[in-house]
């Protein structure tokens, strides 16, 4: 039954669910019939406008009679007597119930079932019906979740709302992710959004169970997120976890277990093109002349080597159950995922308690206790993968003993590196969340809470000597990271309808918290014995071990005033004050309102017409302030540090590196919203669209300061980025009728992002990017590669700088052409790094025109940003069968395939560069390639950035597939089950895209470094299967 | 609805009241900058951080500025950034183009400058001998500078208004020279503690020897005799003296316990991590530059030299083997014999700033110059050569001052190999480009790249970073380095 409620109150409603639910009837059907005695009756049943309505189940309660109304909504039934009950039922509508009693003719209407309108979201401080919203907030169902095998809650939210961007650090278990909600709006005042769960910040949102989410919902908009005053700015997200319900205690017991595989092996030299590449740069290209020698003549697969089929296996089980004024929830979780790489993987288990108690029906008290504790190993995406794809393929992994090899030619041995190298973690996580809520008035509700979090991380890494350079030194480290936050909020919630049509809402109350934390680090060399890793082993304690504290605290006021006129005229503003720590002691105080309205015009008279058709219809726009604070604790302080400034045995005393600003202030995000939501076809489409201008102010970021200062850098609000958007959502039900229905949502979001302004007009530049006034975020910016000199001769130009070609008569340089006329001018060469460019050198749009290429020549080269991003789901429903996919596509923007860079350089002579560029870089005079020769002659051939290395980042994927088939209803109960489903899942099955790595969907967390791959653990190919029990 | 309110009234005020002094937090393991620079101990801390500065510098640019780009060493590897140093071919991205750290040292210095005076604590002593390194250290970060850079941005106050603009143009190489360089020295030479001569600080005889570097610079040699002169006659009489190998090396591994040194850099890599001079002798990591077989060869014709065996390994020079590590500055294994190699991370080699050989040598280039009369610049070289087991020099072998002048720069090679000198030398006396256009052409024929050698002077000085230059707007890019 559990599963049932929750799915009512959504869209989905499934026939399978009808039937389940006549299958629970026809139960009871033996205490029933003894009674029948049979009269017919007959009956018209319509709509709420009075229209007939066709294919409406009649059935008689508990028994298995029933029939369909026919197309003119007409029905004739047998019924066994007067008490029967009636039982009208149809998808969309509210099922009715009707006794008979001494009735032969009705007219039955049907209203509309509840609507996604109808649903009640949760909102800042309180909740709101769908229909009242004003603001951009997107919704995910703890039904959507289900669908997905999530690990965690952003898993669990990916892909599933408009204008919300989450892609995975790396592939690696337990990887974080980056979300980004609207864009990026900010530098360094922190990305990420905020995250409440269950009405209390500073929740851990890693130690959530996804199977324990009830909803989440996503704040998009100034107007909704304001009331969250200055952690808002990148949007909020809103975490309710599952309750009891009343009735009999519900058991779910879910399992599920899959093995995943490298998605996409990238194309990698093997021994003969590496001895290609000997004889390319010049050696002989021979095998080693010791062909027993197994060090250099081995011909390895390393990413075979390195990766393998990896399994992971997930139990949760959870109870829940409640009385009149006693509701409780619990449950227990446990995850354990390997990493394709050898010897990653990730443990974690996760616990939950709910408990909400009535103890009169003014006074309520509740809890949320949440708790988790994980164990990981990570792997080193540097040492491993990276130097798996540069290796040369001839070097030896094992030695002939089968015991594991060492470094060999400065390059590390990747399989000894995952093996051998520890790098583990063990992190503690527990929140604790007590309410007290007390109703003053029934309009009047006064709730105070407390809550409070402590983080314990432990991270422990080792290096034997075996993974050294020089093959005897080992080291290793202890950190530890305790933090602690509690925070307590006080607010009244108002809610009355005055005179029947003025309804008015309202919130007031206050906050304050503080966070601490506590950093140490113990790091050692020398170690005794490589048997003892902990930090009492080492000889040698270098660097010296540290402790580091800090601590912030805020408070905050704020106020919400809602008011609609006949649900028609709807009205909502926020109000909040804050204060920070964090902020210099003038500027510590930031104002944030907002202020939204929304037109349902679906309820004016004169839509009357296509009421048939329309069934909601809803304009709203919204404008407000949010702010950021994410900064350092003391960035307003200067500061004096030490502890790494030593000179002769002191321990000097020196200025922090940045500047200590006590200017500093808040960063303030302006948004205007306006939006629309229809629902249209009784339900069956529904449309969201929103439009966006989110405008940074304030901009905080760490501004460059000229070296001259002392500094390096200072914490500045100045600047700022503008981020326009548009988004939609569609979701619509192809096919819905008692056997079949098809769903499909389709959601697409555009948006970019650019500097408006920036401090002091400076640039933010490196290597890589040009972040500057006016341009887009995420500007690429380097040389443009044209090709490869195929002549020592075709570095030559005319003096308006355009390129000649050389003539050749067997083999012997006769003169140049241009444009096909024989040329005698000037003939100039151009140089770079000080030397002149030859044939196999690459040639460079020398965009200044002049004869040098150098910083000058550099140029935007394109744009990290995508040009939409969307996603796709489907889900199928036929019987007991569910079908549901989901496809996501990323279209436009760049990305800097850094890992192919790297491997190009020819800076290191063992790093192997990729197989086409071996076989294709040019060798003699004469050669038409695109790949510069093979070695390093100090020209920088491949250097940083070259557009050579841009790469399209478009890329469409099949996210996830699922089938889940429902254990009829018959062989559940047998077993005494509620119910029962098996399925059998995909993830990430399939891609298309031209990229050359790995894989194209990388993080974004940086704004001034989007877009770069540096080679991060793969994306795994996932397949499983999974059962879940009711009982 | 009474009670709430006045229960909200309740909270509201607790929570404005409390709210100030909730709101102040101070940072808890670091120092606010009202408390710093108070006590005796302050400024102890304050001008360890100074010198913290000069290491954080000096890691690894002691070779790429000093030596890497001289005959004293080619590229080892492949390595983009060796092969663009030792190849003439500079660029805004080359490592040691960054002027970072130089500035955060000049910075340190500034705010010891600006704050010591005001510790009453101190003895008008210690107040004035920490004064004379802060002065004296920011000098050498200048002197440094114009070195490398030519033109620099001067900043002599600390950056401490968020409101004032820290950008500045360059101040002409001469002008720094006159204003800044020889001031602060004069000034450090004022204050300083006459009676201290520890070694890893800047003393009296640090700053006389930075006074006579700075007037050959300048080309100014009698205020460079003058200078050096003083420095002789100080009564702690520093002289060169070791006649042995094991003597010679003591210069580099316990510096305090000859007075050949005058000033070097401390080193323990617990504390400041490994010093960049891996980057010529390393136990874990090829060598960045290996010697240059010029030098090479100049070594190996005198066996009996005793700094030979010191620079590098000759038991692998003598079975032919290519000499990669320079190991001069590390010590030995005392069973072996062999010099212990330390890996990056715990390389912890004393760097000589200063020591008197090279104060002799430069006096004898400056007599070279003032008079006619060659014998007491003989009489240096020589003193030198007979000490180190070479041959001495014969005057009338070399008839001119320019031969003259090339005797002296030879034995400096020798003397002071990978210490940080030869390219200024090379520099300081405009024989860099004949020296090094038939080397670097050399290099490139290696390479297969066109041969465009060392013929452009302006190469003499390095590029500016292209960090630096985004930074400060107002910044232009040394020629033919444009931006």
């Amino acid at each position: 039954m559990e599963k049932k409620f929750i799915s009512s109150r959504h869209l989905f409603a499934p026939p399978r669910q009808v039937f389940v639910l006549l299958l629970i009837l026809l139960g009871c059907l033996h205490t029933v019939t003894a009674v029948a005695q049979g009269t017919t009756v007959r009956g018209t049943v319509n709509d709420a406008n009075g229209k007939p309505l066709g294919s409406v189940t009649v059935s008689i309660k508990g028994s298995t009679i029933g029939t369909h109304t026919n197309t003119g909504g007409q029905f004739s039934l047998m019924v066994p007597g007067p008490k029967s009950v009636i039982v009208f039922s149809s998808v969309g509508f509210t099922t009715k119930e009707i006794t008979v009693g001494s009735q032969t003719e009705f007219t039955v209407a049907l209203s509309p079932a509840n609507t996604s309108m109808d649903e009640v979201i949760v909102i800042g401080y309180g909740t709101q019906r769908k229909k009242d919203v004003t603001g951009a907030i997107s919704s995910v169902s703890s039904k959507q979740i289900e669908e997905r095998q999530a690990i965690d809650v952003l898993d669990a939210m990916q892909g599933q709302a408009p204008g919300l961007q989450i892609a995975q650090e790396s592939g690696r278990p337990g990887a974080g992710s980056s979300v980004r909600i609207r864009g990026i709006g900010t530098f360094q005042g922190g990305v990420d959004p905020l995250y409440i769960v269950d009405g209390a910040q500073g929740v851990s949102i890693d130690g959530i169970n996804p199977g324990d989410i009830e909803s989440i919902e996503i704040l998009k908009d100034a107007a909704s997120a304001a009331i969250y005053g200055s952690r808002s700015a990148n949007g909020v997200v809103i975490i309710t976890t599952k309750k009891g319900r009343e009735g009999r205690p519900t058991l779910d017991l879910r399992y599920l277990t899959s093995m995943s595989k490298l998605s996409h092996k990238i194309p990698q030299a093997n021994a003969e093109e590496r001895r290609l590449l000997e004889l390319k740069r010049g050696g002989t290209g021979a095998v080693n002349t010791d062909s027993l020698n197994p060090s250099f003549n081995a011909d390895n697969d390393m990413q075979d080597l390195l990766t393998r089929t990896a399994f992971r296996q997930q139990v949760d089980l959870s109870l829940g159950g409640g009385s009149k004024n006693l509701n409780y929830y619990g449950s227990l979780g446990y995850l354990k995922d390997e990493g394709i790489i050898l010897n990653s993987w990730a443990n974690i288990l996760r616990g939950r308690f709910n408990v909400d108690y009535k103890a009169t029906d003014k006074l309520t008290y509740g809890n949320r206790i949440q708790f988790s504790y994980q164990t990981e190993n990570r792997i080193n995406e540097g040492n491993t993968l990276n130097q798996a794809i540069q290796r040369p393929p001839n070097f030896r992994v094992y030695l002939p003993d089968g015991t594991l090899a060492g470094n060999l030619g400065g390059r590390k041995n990747p399989v000894a590196e995952a093996l051998l190298r520890k790098n583990e973690y063990q992190i503690l996580d527990a929140n604790f969340y007590n309410y007290i809520s007390y109703y003053f008035l029934p309009s009047l509700k006064f709730t105070v809470d407390a809550n409070v979090s402590v983080n314990y991380t432990h991270h422990l890494t080792f290096e034997p000597k075996l993974l050294s350079n020089t093959g005897n030194d080992n080291s290793g480290s202890d950190e530890t990271d305790f933090k602690t936050y509690w925070m307590t909020q006080a607010y009244l919630n108002y809610n009355k309808t005055l005179g029947g049509v003025h309804a008015l809402t309202g919130v007031l109350g206050v906050s304050a918290d503080r966070q601490f934390q506590r950093g140490a680090e113990i790091d050692g060399t020398n170690f005794a014995t490589e048997s003892v890793t902990t930090l009492n082993a080492p000889q040698v304690y270098n660097p010296l071990p540290t402790t580091d504290e800090k601590r912030f605290t805020s408070t905050s006021a704020f106020a919400r005033l809602g008011y609609a006129y006949k649900g028609k005229y709807l009205f909502n503003s926020n109000f909040r004050a804050d204060a920070s720590s964090k902020f210099g002691k003038d500027n510590r105080w930031g104002f944030f309102p907002s202020a939204s309205i929304g037109w349902r015009f679906s309820e004016e008279p004169f839509m009357n017409p296509i009421a048939h058709i329309l069934d909601d219809g809803k304009l709203r726009a919204s404008y407000g302030v949010t702010g950021n604070d994410r900064i350092g604790e003391y960035d307003a302080t200067r500061q004096y540090v030490f502890g790494s400034y030593y000179y002769n045995g002191v321990s000097g005393v020196a200025p922090s590196s940045t500047f200590g600003n006590s200017t500093l202030s808040w960063e303030q995000a302006k948004q205007f919203n306006v939006g629309i939501d229809l629902t249209l076809l009784r339900n069956r489409l529904m449309i969201t669209a929103d439009y966006y201008v989110k405008t940074t102010d304030k901009l905080l970021y760490q501004a460059p300061l000229p070296y001259e200062s002392g500094y390096d850098n200072v914490n500045v609000n100045i600047g700022s980025i503008q981020n326009k958007g548009f988004e939609f959502v569609v979701s619509a039900y192809p096919v819905r009728n008692n056997k079949f229905s098809w769903n499909v949502i389709y959601n697409m979001s555009f948006n970019n992002a650019i500097i408006k302004s920036l401090y002091g007009n400076t640039p933010i530049a490196s290597s890589v990017w040009k972040t500057q006034e006016g341009s887009r975020v995420g500007d690429f910016f380097g040389w443009q590669a044209l090709g490869v000199y195929q002549y020592d001769e075709s570095n030559a130009y005319t003096d308006d700088w355009e390129q000649l070609t050389p003539v050749f008569v067997s083999g012997t340089f006769q003169g140049y052409t241009l444009n096909g006329k024989s040329y005698s001018g000037n003939v100039n060469r151009l140089k770079t790094q000080g030397n002149v460019l030859k044939g196999g050198d690459m040639i460079w749009a020398n965009t200044n025109k002049d004869s040098v290429i150098d910083d000058a020549d550099r140029i935007l080269l394109g744009n990290a940003q995508p040009k939409w991003i969307a996603g796709l789901s489907n889900v199928l429903n036929y019987k007991n069968l569910s079908l549901s996919f989901n496809i996501y596509v990323s279209w436009g923007g760049k990305i800097y395939d850094r890992g192919r860079q790297q491997l190009n350089t020819n800076a290191t002579s063992n790093v192997t560069p990729d197989p086409e560029y071996i076989r294709d870089s040019w060798w003699h005079q004469g050669d038409i390639t695109k790949w510069a020769v093979a070695k390093n002659n100090g020209m920088g051939n491949a250097r940083e950035l070259s557009s050579q290395y841009l790469e399209d980042a478009s890329f469409i994927r099949l996210r996830n597939v699922r089938l889940t088939y429902a254990l009829p209803r018959d062989l559940t109960s047998k077993v005494k089950m509620k119910g029962a489903s098996v399925y059998l899942y995909g993830n990430n099955l399939l891609t298309w895209t031209n990229y050359f790595w790995f894989d194209p969907e990388i993080s974004f967390n940086n704004p001034l470094q989007m877009g770069q791959d540096n080679g991060r653990y793969p994306r795994k190919r996932e397949v499983g299967a999974g059962i879940n029990l009711n009982f | 609805m009474k009670k709430s309110i006045y229960y909200i009234s309740i909270l509201c005020l607790f929570a404005v009241t409390g709210c100030k002094k909730f709101l102040d937090q101070q940072p808890i393991s670091q120092l606010s900058q009202e408390k710093f620079w108070k006590t005796a101990d302050d400024a102890k801390l304050g001008v360890a951080a100074i010198y913290d500065g000069v290491q954080k510098t000096l890691s690894g640019n002691y070779t790429d500025w000093g030596d890497a780009r001289s005959d004293n060493f080619t590229y080892g590897g492949t390595g983009e950034n060796q092969i663009n140093v030792t190849l003439n071919g500079l660029n805004s991205l080359t490592g040691a183009a960054n002027w970072n750290n130089l500035y955060y040292t000049i910075a340190r210095a500034n705010l010891a400058i600006k704050y010591l005076p005001n510790i009453s604590a101190l003895s008008a002593v210690a107040r004035n001998n920490y004064l004379a390194q802060a002065y004296g250290v920011r000098a050498y970060m200048y002197f440094y500078g114009i070195r490398v850079w030519g033109k620099l941005p001067v900043t002599l106050e600390p950056y401490e208004d968020i409101n004032a603009d820290p950008k500045t143009t360059r101040n002409s190489v001469d002008s720094i020279l006159d204003n800044v360089i020889i001031p602060d020295l004069n000034t450090a030479y004022n204050l300083v503690d006459k009676s201290s001569t520890t070694v890893w600080e800047v003393n009296v005889a640090g700053i006389l020897a930075m006074q006579t570097e700075v007037y050959m610079w300048k080309k100014d040699y009698v205020k460079a005799l003058d200078a050096s002169q003083k420095l002789i006659s100080l009564s702690y009489k520093y002289d060169v003296s070791a006649g042995t190998s094991a003597d010679w090396k003591r210069i580099f591994l316990d510096p305090a316990s000859t007075k050949e040194t005058i000033w070097s850099l401390q080193w323990s890599y617990l504390t400041d991590g490994g010093n960049g001079i891996s980057k010529i002798g390393s136990g874990g990591n090829t060598s960045n530059y290996y010697i240059d077989s010029s030098v090479y060869l100049r070594f190996e014709s005198n066996k009996n030299d005793i700094r030979r065996s010191v620079t590098y390994d000759t038991a692998l020079a003598n079975a032919g083997t290519r000499i990669i590590q320079i190991g001069k500055f590390y010590p030995l294994d005392a069973t072996t014999g062999k010099v212990l190699y330390p890996i990056n991370a715990q390389n912890e080699a004393k760097l000589t700033l200063y020591r008197i050989a090279d104060i002799l040598l430069l006096r004898a280039e400056a007599l070279n110059k003032t008079q006619a009369d060659k014998t007491p610049v003989f009489t240096i070289i020589n003193k030198i050569r007979n000490l180190r087991k070479t041959t001495p020099l014969v005057a009338t072998d070399y008839p001119t001052d320019n031969d003259v002048e090339k005797a002296i720069l030879d034995e400096r090679q020798l003397e002071l190999f990978a210490e940080g000198k030869r390219w200024f030398d090379l520099v300081r006396t405009g024989r860099a480009l004949t020296v090094m256009d038939p080397l670097v052409k050399y290099r490139q024929k290696l390479l297969n790249i066109s041969q465009t050698g060392f013929t452009d002077a302006r190469k003499l000085l390095w590029p500016i970073s292209r960090d630096a230059l985004t930074r400060n707007p107002l910044l232009d890019q040394n020629e033919p380095y444009s931006e």
